[in-house]
């Protein structure tokens, strides 16, 4: 499937967004300019073992923001 | 208490005047009286740090409400033509000064930042000031609570004078409206580019920034200030409009190294309301900073990995080494393993693929909000359209990049470049900017005034610092010992 202004909107509207046609060729080229960052990501091997580097402390449930607690 | 009341408190106070202290503090320096547009109140503020205003404040021989009001009124004089601050809260600012001079006289003297000015990022949330993230989106946004860090500033007796400037949402290396003191016509940075210039000229004695690709670290270095973004979790970001959750860093901003750890004393530590806060413990900063930089390990980039920075920028850069040789320090060149250059541009990705979530709620209500021009609609568009697949490659990517960082520093101590690739506002094409590997690795990072340019002739070059996870006291130390050793954060711009 061609990367184009039509995928955009598509891809775009199956997210909830509606970009108006006026701006479809703008966010087209960020996205591309993101695709072609991706690609170079994925020339650099992964091993199985790797886990994403996403970091997660947990706490007490009573004092994760939005709790109300915090504001206290 | 009335207005005469306060005045004849204020007179106790004071055990000698303004103008007497503005000539004790230049004849300490050894310096010439600056020219009388620096002078607020017979208060010298382009020389003043905050240890000087602490320990003045501390001998009750200088007022917080008289400090407060002098940097209010060189505010009300300079701020419209540098756009340092997006707000000013004067009225909370002088009450605010009342009440650190009332617990002073009282005995109940907090620390080194009880009745300094300071400023924070107009991300902060602070209690019945509004907080707009430099947006249309949020510009009648009063929050209702302080974000953590202008809590800890609160608590250690700081006076908030107002809101830096920023891009829309932080979004972008420049600050639209703020304007570099060091030559008008060029821009100070960003994203925390009012805190940087607010600095520069003395519109305060302090401030916070947050960094997400090297927003602290680049408006230190391009108006000749210091900034310190932490290790990811040291600060916290709790009440801060985000750009990217996983690459957020908030830290301080500063005249001098010094007064950076003054402020990371009052800033660090871990927060229950922040859900990447690190449960490490924190060290005075301040007491770490005399560590002699002697047999240290001292990486610097090799000359080969910053080719096409400015030529000014790599003088500046190598004479800092040479400084560092000079202390003892044993130097050695690095260069960064190939495969960095590749996992390094997840850092853009998983930016973009966080903030597109952020924004998902004003994508959907109020899209035609976004600034005219700003690239910040238009990012959030296109990252909104990343898949989830894509994202969790780039934190594997991620992974990957930061076991390479281990193995860069496990011969060194600190590793040093130069922060920006050239002067505000020149531009230069480059490879890697050694900027934003620091925050998709969350090692901390810090940027010191090691020089100006010549052509363009004057502009401030930073130096950036960088250690291991949680080596703060490390950074500040070795910053410490350079800015020791050199005269280039004495220099202020002549407004």
């Amino acid at each position: 499937m061609a990367v184009d202004e039509n995928y955009i909107k598509n891809l775009a509207e199956a997210n909830g967004l509606n970009i108006p046609q006026e701006r479809l060729g703008t966010v087209l080229r960020q996205y591309q300019s993101y695709l072609r960052t991706m690609e170079e990501i994925d020339t650099v091997p992964l091993e199985r073992e790797t886990e994403p580097a996403i970091t997660f402390s947990n706490t007490l449930p009573s004092l994760m923001p939005g709790s109300g607690q915090e504001r206290k | 208490m009335s207005e005469n009341e306060i005045k004849t408190t204020r007179r106790d106070f004071l055990e000698h005047s303004a103008a007497a202290l503005a000539g004790l503090a230049l004849a300490s320096r050894g310096e010439s009286a600056p020219p009388a547009a620096v002078q607020s109140g017979g208060i010298d503020l382009s020389n003043l740090t905050i240890v000087d205003a602490a320990e003045r404040i501390r001998r009750k021989q200088l007022s917080p409400v008289e400090l407060t009001q002098a940097i209010l009124n060189r505010n009300e004089t300079l701020n419209p033509r540098l756009g340092a601050f997006i707000t000013i809260a004067s009225d909370q600012a002088m009450d605010a000064a009342r009440t650190a001079e009332r617990e002073i006289q009282q005995g109940k003297y907090k620390g080194p930042l009880h009745g300094i000015p300071v400023g924070v990022k107009d991300t902060h949330y602070s209690k019945g000031i509004r907080t707009t993230a430099s947006s249309n989106i949020l510009k009648d946004f009063v929050p209702d609570f302080d974000c953590t860090n202008v809590e800890r500033l609160k608590n250690a007796g700081a006076i908030l004078i107002g809101k830096t400037n920023l891009p829309e949402f932080s979004f972008g290396g420049n600050t639209p409206g703020c304007r570099n003191p060091w030559d008008l016509s060029r821009n100070s940075g960003g994203s925390s580019g009012g805190s940087g210039v607010a600095l520069a000229a003395s519109l305060i004695l302090g401030a916070t920034g947050g960094d997400t690709s090297g927003s602290i670290r680049n408006p230190a270095s391009t108006n000749g200030c210091v900034g310190f973004m932490p290790t990811f979790g040291r600060v916290s970001r709790y009440g801060v409009v985000p750009i990217s959750w996983t690459l957020d860093h908030l830290g301080p901003m500063a005249k001098t190294v010094e007064d950076t750890a003054i402020l990371l004393n009052a800033l660090a530590g871990y927060d229950p309301k922040d859900g990447f806060s690190a449960r490490m413990p924190t060290e005075d900063y301040r007491r770490q900073l005399r560590r002699n930089v002697s047999g240290m390990r001292v990486g610097f980039v090799a000359d080969s990995q910053i080719a096409k920075f400015h030529p000014d920028t790599k003088k500046a850069f190598f004479d800092a080494v040479k400084v560092f040789e000079g202390l003892g320090a044993r130097v050695q060149e690095i260069t960064f393993p190939d495969r960095m250059r590749a996992t390094g541009g997840a850092h853009g990705l998983i930016r973009i693929a966080e903030a597109a979530t952020y924004h998902r709620q004003f994508l959907r209500t109020v899209a035609d909000q976004y600034k005219t021009g700003s690239n910040v609609r238009t990012t959030v568009e296109a990252g909104s359209l990343l898949t989830a697949s894509q994202y969790v490659r780039c934190q594997r990517a991620r992974r990957l990049f930061i076991q390479d960082m281990y193995k860069v520093f496990e011969p060194l101590d600190v590793l040093l470049t130069p922060t920006m690739p050239a002067p505000a506002d020149v531009q230069v094409q480059v490879d890697e900017t050694y900027r934003n590997w620091w925050d998709l690795c969350g090692f901390p990072a810090l940027s010191l005034p090691c020089g100006f340019s010549t052509d363009p002739a004057n502009l401030p070059i930073g130096l950036q610092v960088a250690s291991k996870p949680f080596q703060e006291s490390v950074i500040l130390a070795v910053a410490n010992s350079y800015e020791s050793a050199t005269d280039w954060h004495k220099r202020h711009p002549n407004l």
